[in-house]
């Protein structure tokens, strides 16, 4: 008797493809956006690994964030902001940091100056109002969640800052409360065009951050509020503004947790990661494709794997 | 949210409801497990393969939270690689799912998200990150050895200089008649720095051996140099966090009660027990999961015994005892498997010793309790005194497995060998039958993948660019040989490609290139890049990118082999960047004020990372093995640790590991090392008895991996000339005439050879 035979004369039972029952995470800016914006960017330097060799350009947003984290724990441990003096020292310490770890800008003293002038413009703007609701930085938020069709996935992201009533202390002009809880997100940018992509990305991360903390805490929070720190750089709205958060709404930008568009954003992330996991059980050869819809072209261009890439066959 | 607690009675009432079959899902030592008293003794549970370790630990979790009231947040759980730490924390969320599912509402708010729950490093990091801890802050870690090796080239670390070869022969680390070149160095420099951190030696009291000053001196300045470039390495992150854990914000949190559970605990090294032991310090809360038959990192400074000696650190750190469980009941494998893996690990002679233990105390022989049975051979083996036939049989196996419908998929046939190196001493010979009788494979971490046609034309491609000349030889200093010679071979592999005539557009683009810079009159404004293209400056990475948008290389990034060897290619291309001039390649002027690179650009260019891609791609032990559907998956046995298949294939059994570096080191280290668990100076086992204590290990998982069906398939040369002795060792038993002389007598205990 072969030794095939004597298998399957023996008893043999043939087995089962094994399911891959991984639950993965998923983010709003490192997958969805990401995924949505190009889903070959996203498959090479995302899911397969390759390095990019760009990354000057997170030196300013890294940096204010740094900073800004700073001085909270500045002003928790001894109660009082910094001076001028002080935002400049805690900008030269985390540049410090950043460019030891190889984060360097292209002109490093002109950044920091920039830096140091926001900053300061930003405290001298919101003072201890907004330091003092402060609850936590880098808040996470973490949820197990199901999509339509069923697939179990982990929806994470990080909040530079949950908060107490920052808007009513502020005195901005919505309807607010002394018992809201806020969520707040900073950008080191200027804000962007109505309409344009940016604010609707934007506005998707912070309804998507909503959704996750009603779900970790069983209600919404009152607002969540993007601070673009970029406009700060402008001296003739700095001017005018007069030291009046409330006359300076042009960097604040505030998403209020609406259901129906809670639920769109929702129903579209779920959709999204059901693409992206639908994408990774395909044949290698066929994953990561271009995609068919238009792609900006800002994103290609800092796209390395463009030369490789039917929706721009390059003539560079 | 706070998780409301429920009795033991209302936990195990849910738990049945899961299982919809009225019982509970554990047997007697298994609940034994997930009942222990957390305030009574730390829990020592050795765990044989396929004895339902996961599915305890995650029982014995839940437990702890519903029915103890740990918050997950104080709870730390660990394994050894950042896969099985993902799987575990899948496990985790669907059993929340499982139980909020039949009804039990309190499940509902248990946050898993805040159960610490990673590995070892990637939970150092979180930590130090999460309470901003200055020292750790955005710091860079170099995440392998290459691109270790080149920090240390980089830094211009001390070592690097020792060219006299008896500092490296002291640590056994070199044996040849000639001195290595800095290439080597820094490898072995690396290897040593590792094996000090790991081991939580203390640097001053190495600093004041004479033997070992030297070395001492040169971690000093490599410690200096990671410090001024706020850079780490894996090993070093553990020795921030055990300095973090020392501060007063370390111990306030140490101090809040922690629950820690280790799995994989048998290759745990000093500097992790330390903080394991740290960390449970105010809560005496310790769980340890591991497997001492399956301890296989001794080579990364990890020691068997911190899991065979638990009770003496128990004692020593926290003055408890532990309470040891053996999971011994295998549900994974067919009857006969088990078998011939209990019959493997108890015959030998070294894995018995009357004075220390070598195998944990007590512990039982596995039971088998698989769904797997069937009278059938479930253990074969293929021999021959060729390899080629040996490895042709074996192709035919699996293709008639596959034509029979024994299996689905070629996926789920595994090759297991110590080395996945494709050479003729190697596996080659089995990939050729594969490839020959067109059965699909994936090799990705084939040691020789530098030599790959199409990784070696590439960077022939990148080096025709920066050196049109292809001049070895006369470049500013000497490169080693091997380099050279490798160079050769990708200059060669590359115009094999141009001569082909079939990839016009690649060779219109590299003759391009040369033209330009050949014609580009040198602009000192210009000269720190190659060139600059629509805006942007040309890096190396940059020119990577657009010579893989080139034929052949665009197809190959369409199959996962390819595609994950020009990966590699491109991570330690941008490792190097990172360390290098981010990448520059800077001009310079030559006599007709025309343009090339620079001399030290281009030197270290083919000296530290084509060096760096001709040492080896990867290390085959550390990369998580991603098991491909439709293809045979060959891998290492160290990869395969933690995986199960349908059918595996041991290859090569008669390759084997020996004594090495490793023995002579964990000697040299032993006194400097302050461990509970170690045995005491001069206490050892000879180094020739640990190396076999390895070898046997290696192979017990090797074998302990398979479900349906176990085929070990070798060249067997049998008599008195022949690897008789390789095979005993591998086999675990004496045949009835003695000693094995022929091929018959392992039949005779394998079954039938099936060809």
């Amino acid at each position: 008797m072969s030794f095939i035979e004597q298998l399957k004369n023996g008893g043999w039972t043939k087995p089962k493809l094994k399911q891959d029952n991984n639950i993965r995470k998923y983010s709003t800016t490192g997958d969805i956006l990401s995924y949505k914006r190009c889903k070959r960017q996203y498959g090479y330097f995302h899911e397969r690994g390759f390095k990019s060799s760009s990354t000057t350009q997170m030196y300013f947003g890294t940096l204010v964030h740094d900073v800004l984290d700073k001085i909270h724990r500045i002003y928790q441990s001894t109660g009082a902001l910094p001076d001028e003096q002080g935002v400049k020292d805690v900008v030269d310490e985390s540049h410090e940091v950043l460019v030891r770890a190889g984060i360097r800008p292209y002109d490093p003293i002109q950044q920091k100056k920039n830096a140091t002038k926001l900053l300061g413009r930003f405290l001298e703007l919101v003072n201890v109002k907004f330091f003092n609701h402060v609850q936590q930085t880098e808040y996470p938020l973490e949820r197990e969640l199901k999509t339509d069709n069923d697939t179990p996935y982990v929806l994470h992201g990080i909040v530079d800052v949950l908060s107490g009533a920052i808007c009513h202390d502020l005195d901005l002009p919505y309807s607010t409360d002394p018992g809201d809880i806020e969520i707040w997100d900073y950008k080191a940018s200027k804000r962007p065009e109505k309409g344009s992509q940016y604010i609707k990305d934007y506005q998707y991360q912070m309804r998507v951050y909503c959704e996750l903390y009603k779900q970790q805490t069983g209600k919404y929070p009152a607002r969540a509020v993007l601070v673009f720190l970029g406009d700060l750089n402008d001296d003739k709205f700095w001017e005018a503004a007069g030291g009046d958060p409330s006359n300076f709404a042009r960097i604040f930008y505030v998403v209020t947790p609406n259901l129906d568009h809670i639920e769109t954003a929702m129903t579209n992330f779920n959709g999204t990661v059901d693409l992206i996991e639908e994408e990774r059980g395909k044949l290698f050869e066929e994953q990561w494709q271009a995609p068919e819809h238009e792609v900006d072209s800002m994103t290609c261009q800092a796209c390395e794997i463009r030369f490789n890439c039917e929706r721009l066959t390059s003539s560079e | 949210m706070d998780v409301e607690t429920i009795t033991l009675d209302e936990f195990y009432q849910a738990i049945i409801k899961t299982t919809g079959n009225g019982g509970l899902p554990f047997n007697a030592e298994q609940r034994q497990a997930v009942e222990h008293d957390l305030k009574l003794s730390p829990l020592w549970v050795v765990a044989g393969p396929g004895t339902g370790k996961t599915h305890t630990l995650t029982w014995l979790l839940f437990k702890r939270i519903l029915v103890d009231g740990i918050e997950p947040s104080k709870i730390f759980l660990t394994t050894f690689t950042n896969k099985a730490a993902e799987e575990l924390h899948s496990r985790l969320i669907q059993t929340k799912q499982q139980l909020v599912a039949v009804g039990l509402s309190q499940a509902e708010s248990i946050d898993v998200s805040h159960i610490l729950c990673g590995t070892l490093h990637s939970l150092a990091s979180k930590i130090m990150e999460d309470m901003r801890y200055d020292k750790a802050l955005r710091i860079r870690i170099l995440e392998d050895e290459i691109t270790q090796q080149f920090f240390i080239r980089k830094s211009r670390n001390p070592l690097i200089d020792i060219d006299d070869s008896a500092f490296w022969e002291f640590y056994n680390l070199w044996n040849k008649p000639f001195p290595p070149n800095k290439a080597k160095r820094s490898e072995m420099a690396a290897k040593l720095f590792n094996r000090i951190t790991e081991g939580n030696i203390d640097i001053n009291v190495l600093l004041q051996d004479t033997n070992n000053e030297i070395l001492a001196q040169g971690y000093l300045a490599y410690i200096e140099s990671l410090h001024e470039h706020h850079r780490t390495d894996l090993a070093l992150l553990q020795k921030h966090l055990l300095e973090f854990l020392e501060t007063d914000i370390g111990q306030q949190w140490v101090n809040t009660g922690l629950t820690v559970i280790v799995d994989e605990y048998q290759d745990t090294n000093p500097i992790q027990e330390t903080i394991y032991f740290t960390l449970a310090k105010s809560s005496k809360d310790i769980t340890v999961v591991g497997d001492d038959d399956q301890s296989l990192y001794r080579f990364r400074g990890a020691t068997v015994d911190s899991l065979l000696y638990f009770d003496q650190a128990c004692e020593h750190y926290l003055s408890v005892k532990p309470d040891p469980i053996y999971l011994h009941e295998n549900r994974r494998s067919h009857p006969k498997i088990v078998e011939f893996v209990n019959q493997f690990i108890k015959h030998h002679p070294e894995m018995k010793d009357p004075n220390i233990r070598v195998r944990a105390p007590g512990k039982p022989e596995m039971t088998s309790n698989s769904p797997i049975q069937g009278d059938y051979p479930a253990v074969a083996s293929i021999l021959n005194r060729e390899i080629r036939v040996a490895a042709e049989q074996t192709a035919d196996l699996v293709k008639s497995l596959k034509e029979n419908q024994l299996i689905e998929d070629y996926g789920q046939v595994a090759f297991l060998t110590y080395t996945t190196r494709e050479s003729v001493q190697g596996i080659q010979q089995y990939t050729d039958a594969l490839a020959q009788k067109g059965i699909p494979f994936y090799n990705p971490r084939n040691k020789q993948a530098h030599r790959d046609q199409l990784v070696q034309a590439l960077i022939g491609a990148l080096s025709h660019i920066v050196n049109p000349e292809e001049n070895f030889d006369g470049l500013v200093a000497r490169l080693p040989g091997a380099v050279v010679e490798y160079m050769q071979s990708c200059q060669f592999a590359l115009s094999e490609l141009i001569d082909s005539g079939k990839y016009p557009d690649l060779e219109a683009y590299l003759d391009n290139w040369v033209d330009d810079l050949a014609q580009q009159k040198f602009n000192q404004e210009k000269a720190n890049y190659l060139a600059y293209k629509k805006g942007q400056n040309i890096t190396l990475l940059s020119l990577l990118y657009r010579l893989i948008a080139f034929e052949p290389f665009a197809t190959g990034l369409t199959g996962a082999e390819p595609a994950g060897r020009m990966k590699v290619v491109n991570v330690v291309l941008s490792e190097y960047e990172s360390m290098y001039n981010e990448g520059r390649m800077r001009l310079k002027q030559l006599p007709d004020s025309s343009c090339a690179v620079e001399d030290w650009h281009l030197y270290n260019f083919y000296s530290i990372f084509v060096e760096g891609i001709h040492d080896g791609l990867s290390d085959p032990e550390d990369e998580a093995f991603q098991v491909q559907q439709g293809e045979v998956n060959i891998m290492t046995i160290h990869q395969s640790k933690g995986l199960e298949f349908e059918v595996a294939f041991v290859i090569r059994p008669d390759k084997q590991p020996f004594v090495s570096e490793t023995n002579r080191l964990e000697e040299l280290f032993l006194p400097y090392i302050d461990s509970p668990s170690l045995p005491e100076v001069g206490g050892l086992r000879d180094d020739s008895m640990r190396a076999a204590e390895d070898t046997i290990r290696l192979f017990f998982v090797a074998y302990s991996r398979a479900k349906r069906l176990l085929v070990l398939s070798g060249k067997f040369a049998g008599g008195r000339t022949g690897n008789t002795q390789k095979w005993q060792r591998i086999l675990g038993f004496e045949p009835e005439s003695g000693e094995i002389a022929a091929a018959r007598d392992l039949k005779d205990k394998l079954g039938v050879q099936p060809v």
